[in-house]
């Protein structure tokens, strides 16, 4: 296991650098691609209910070996438990739906919609390749098609189509506080090829905002030339992609991807695994796509951002679902923080194995557990806890601010949980 | 009635949604899919007489089920009736280290386990090669065991007590946490093995051992097959013997997808000991060998040639949708031989299958390539598949050395067991007379055609 774990993160550093690179040559040919490219692709795909038998064959691959059944860190958390909870159970239920033998019930829909964060552990458990977190996807497709959508998610989705968030925050107050940091504007005609593009998280959620200001203070201090949209930035849409709603996601797509082509964006830079994401898999293939870990290990490397000596800490590093399992992206976090003086590292999730998970990810930040429910979050501080950490650092706003509200309402010595970003920012020499 | 089982486990632990019973309705064996009418999950072990009490008054046909990884059919519930999911039973319940046993839930999962004794510094050589997520009360069932058998035995050797709920829901205690006993017919050997046709297992009473101080793993290209067995007896005669041995043929590796693959087979072998033992064994098994090998000592080199050894079993398993997994055994000598036959008799049969075998103790595990779906093939997949057993018992071996009889092999038990079959059923019959436990499994009822015998 460990072996195979140096090995993803090894390739996956390089292989990011590299699209990078090869992209950048070829950019304006990539420009054509976006407008006849996977979101074209997306607009035409077609439903579940729709295309039974392609969806049947992929629940089809399931051996119903159960080497999943380990890995999910939700199976356990609320009743009832057993067989139901699994990510095999769920790969037989959609079995018996997409073959005609089983009408989704209550059960059913509560069970695709809550028990699932898309971290993909169960995929990386899979011995045969079942594509599990696309299966719920299509899952969440069918059952928002039949109306079949919790309340909060609902409202989620709404507010993406009306404010372009899911809070149903103004837009003219998104990302008010990068101005007050005198961040270049592209809305205000600013001009850099770089755009830091920052998320929903980051515009309204106070403790996200902290850490995406270390982000952008990080990228002024080693001299980046780089922007932001400011008010004008719209949501990425991958959570509505999360949740079901392809329609939306592919309507924010073309927004994003059309204000990024008003203002010659060559590099997007995000603070968040999600958009990430989004913009990297689900978005055609359009300009270089940078994680933030990615983007600063080059920065730190050739010396354009210099750490001071620090009090010595255990910092144990969380991968974020949508950075680590969905990207490939293991070392460059680590790489940094290896960079901090006085940092020794722990390994919390040496096996990616059950329990690690913060909860937040694939649409459930608006799909609350039932009452009562065991929370992987506190798992995740009480194991870091006992391996000895004294801070738990993520890197994405999703893990922030769901570790950081376990910390708050969890019962006794908790480690404290930090953006990887602020780490930085605060040990920077000045 | 389903509130009778609600009043005992707690409403919420007995499912019965169309969607929570599909969950149920299968294994790893793609033959046989079947609803159960309801789940019950109970919480305690205290819970399982009174479920057991009330399916037999009901009439109600009861299969125990652990994590589901049986290849047989065995928790399908071909007759309708209740799962009783025993996965939430999963507490160790004492290590008594200076005793070297352990007292455990029936769901316990054997990695669990593991992780709980390295504490210790104790282990349990018995883990299944599905010992992630399969459950020690499952394996039990099964009469199962894994690839460590050959110098440790099968779980059937390990287990010292058992606490097993009867048809009726009376409880009884069988064998002894003492290393030997006299006292009587030999009934714990009965429930081992009798894949939930008799009654629950409820509590495990399993054999410990100290942890070895060094273990090392040989990795070998062999020139023949037959130099795997020729080895194992030198080694067995010098007091070396491996605590797993490993032979892959050829073919099987190149349908995995190791193309180039330049040698007969390749040879997997652990020794584990004292250290200068085990160095002392892996030198001589290098000695006795001709073709390439290697010798992992390191604890990380040694996960990752057992990782990518275990890939070959799944990179078989996903050729087609709905793999069939075999576990014949021949004795130990025979193997080479049995290997190629097999081969013979798949490609004859127009079956794809791959061959792994715990070389030690004459297990071959075959993995079939079917699609249920295709009936054509299906039926093709059958008929090699009684040849298989046809072969494998004219080679004085057996249908199955560690999965169970099921329904996969239900059929076929007969060919082996002859008049002993008769006497299982009068077995089962006094004990479940009713036939509620686990009912249509292993043989157990005349099929049609059949003489009552």
């Amino acid at each position: 296991m460990r072996a195979k774990k140096a090995a993803l993160r090894g390739g996956t550093g390089r292989s990011s650098q590299k699209q990078g690179e090869k992209v950048g040559k070829k950019n304006s040919m990539r420009r054509k691609v976006t407008r006849t490219g996977m979101l074209e692709k997306l607009k035409k795909s077609v439903p579940v209910s729709e295309n039974r038998e392609g969806e049947r064959a992929r629940t089809r691959q399931c051996v119903r070996c159960g080497l999943c059944l380990a890995a999910c860190p939700l199976s356990g958390a609320w009743p009832p438990a057993g067989e139901v909870a699994t990510p095999r159970g769920k790969v037989a239920m959609l079995q018996g739906f997409l073959a005609g033998e089983l009408v989704p019930d209550t059960f059913f829909a509560a069970e695709f919609w809550q028990r699932c964060t898309l971290c993909r552990a169960c995929e990386t458990a899979c011995p045969v390749g079942v594509p599990v977190a696309e299966l719920v996807v299509g899952a969440r497709r069918w059952l928002l098609e039949q109306g079949k959508v919790p309340a909060t998610a609902a409202g989620a989705l709404r507010s993406l189509r009306l404010y372009g968030n899911p809070w149903r925050r103004p837009p003219a107050e998104r990302h008010a506080w990068a101005a007050l940091l005198g961040l270049k504007d592209y809305a205000r005609g600013a001009r850099a090829e770089t755009l830091l593009y920052l998320g929903c998280l980051a515009a309204y959620d106070p403790r996200a905002q902290r850490a995406a200001r270390a982000l952008a203070q990080l990228l002024l201090a080693a001299g980046v030339d780089f922007a932001v949209l400011g008010a004008a930035e719209v949501c990425c849409g991958r959570e509505a992609y999360s949740l079901g709603e392809e329609g939306l996601f592919v309507w924010l797509a073309e927004k994003n991807l059309e204000l990024w082509r008003r203002h010659g964006v060559r590099r997007v830079v995000t603070f968040s695994p999600h958009c990430y994401d989004a913009f990297k898999n689900l978005y055609p293939p359009w300009g270089e796509v940078w994680h933030y870990s990615d983007f600063l290990a080059p920065l730190v490397e050739n010396g354009r951002l210099r750490f001071a000596p620090g009090p010595s800490r255990r910092v144990a590093y969380h991968d974020p679902c949508h950075l680590g399992r969905h990207n490939g992206v293991y070392e460059a976090p680590r790489a940094l923080l290896r960079q901090l003086p006085g940092v020794t590292l722990v390994e919390v999730g040496a096996e990616y194995g059950p329990g690690v998970c913060c909860e937040a990810g694939g649409g459930r930040m608006w799909l609350p557990a039932p009452a009562g429910s065991r929370s992987p979050a506190h798992d995740l501080l009480r194991r870091a806890a006992a391996l000895g950490a004294e801070v738990v650092a993520v890197a994405c706003p999703f893990c922030l601010v769901s570790l950081d509200g376990a910390v708050q309402t969890g019962q006794g010595d908790l480690p404290a949980v930090t953006e990887l970003a602020e780490l930085l920012w605060g040990a920077l020499a000045r | 009635m389903l509130e009778e089982f609600a009043r005992v486990v707690g409403a919420e632990n007995v499912l019965v949604a169309p969607s929570q019973r599909t969950c149920y309705a299968a294994d790893f064996y793609p033959g046989e899919r079947h609803l159960p009418a309801a789940v019950v999950v109970p919480r305690r072990v205290v819970e399982v007489p009174a479920v057991v009490r009330l399916a037999y008054r009901y009439g109600l046909p009861l299969v125990p089920r652990g994590s589901g990884t049986s290849v047989t059919g065995g928790v399908v519930p071909v007759r309708g009736g209740l799962i009783l999911d025993l996965s939430r039973l999963n507490h160790v319940l004492r290590v008594d280290a200076p005793n070297l046993y352990a007292v455990l839930e029936p769901g316990v999962v054997w990695a669990d386990l593991n992780r709980a004794l390295a504490g210790h510094g104790l282990f349990t050589p018995a883990t299944p090669g599905s010992g992630r997520v399969s459950t020690v009360g499952g394996s039990v069932a099964c009469g199962g065991s894994g690839m460590r058998s050959l110098k440790y035995g099968t779980v059937r050797e390990q287990v010292l007590a058992l606490t097993v709920v009867l048809p009726g829901g009376e409880a009884i205690h069988l064998g002894s946490r003492t290393a030997k006993t006299a006292c009587g017919y030999a009934l714990k050997d009965l429930f081992i093995g009798a894949e939930g046709t008799l009654g629950v297992i409820t509590e495990v009473t399993l054999k410990l051992w100290p942890r070895p101080a060094a273990t090392v793993v040989v990795e070998a290209e062999l020139e023949a097959l037959e130099e795997a067995t020729t080895a194992l007896g030198v080694l067995r005669r010098e007091g070396m013997t491996p605590a797993a041995y490993e032979l892959v043929p050829a073919a099987t590796l190149r349908l995995a997808g190791r193309a180039d693959f330049p040698a007969a087979g390749l040879l997997m072998a652990e020794f584990d000991g004292a250290e200068a033992e085990v160095d002392r064994a892996g030198a001589r098994l290098g000695q006795l060998l001709r073709g390439p090998r290697w010798v992992w000592a390191d604890a990380a080199a040694r996960a990752d040639a057992w990782r990518r050894f275990g890939e070959i079993y799944f990179c078989l398993a996903r050729l087609k949708p709905s793999p069939v997994a075999e576990d014949v055994g021949v004795p130990v000598a025979e193997v080479p031989r049995a290997l190629r036959l097999l081969e013979e008799l798949f490609r004859s049969h127009g079956v794809e299958a791959g061959l792994m075998s715990h070389a030690g103790d004459g297990t071959i595990h075959c993995v079939l390539s079917a699609d249920r779906e295709d009936a054509a093939a299906w039926a093709q997949v059958r008929a090699a598949r009684a040849a298989l057993y046809r072969l494998v018992l004219e080679l004085g071996g057996t249908l199955t050395t560690e999965h169970g009889l099921g329904i996969s092999r239900a059929p076929f038990a007969r060919w082996q067991l002859g008049g002993a079959q008769r006497l299982m059923r009068q077995i089962k019959q006094a004990v479940d007379p009713q036939n509620l436990m686990n009912p249509g499994k292993m043989g157990l009822e005349p099929a049609a055609g059949e003489d009552a015998g």
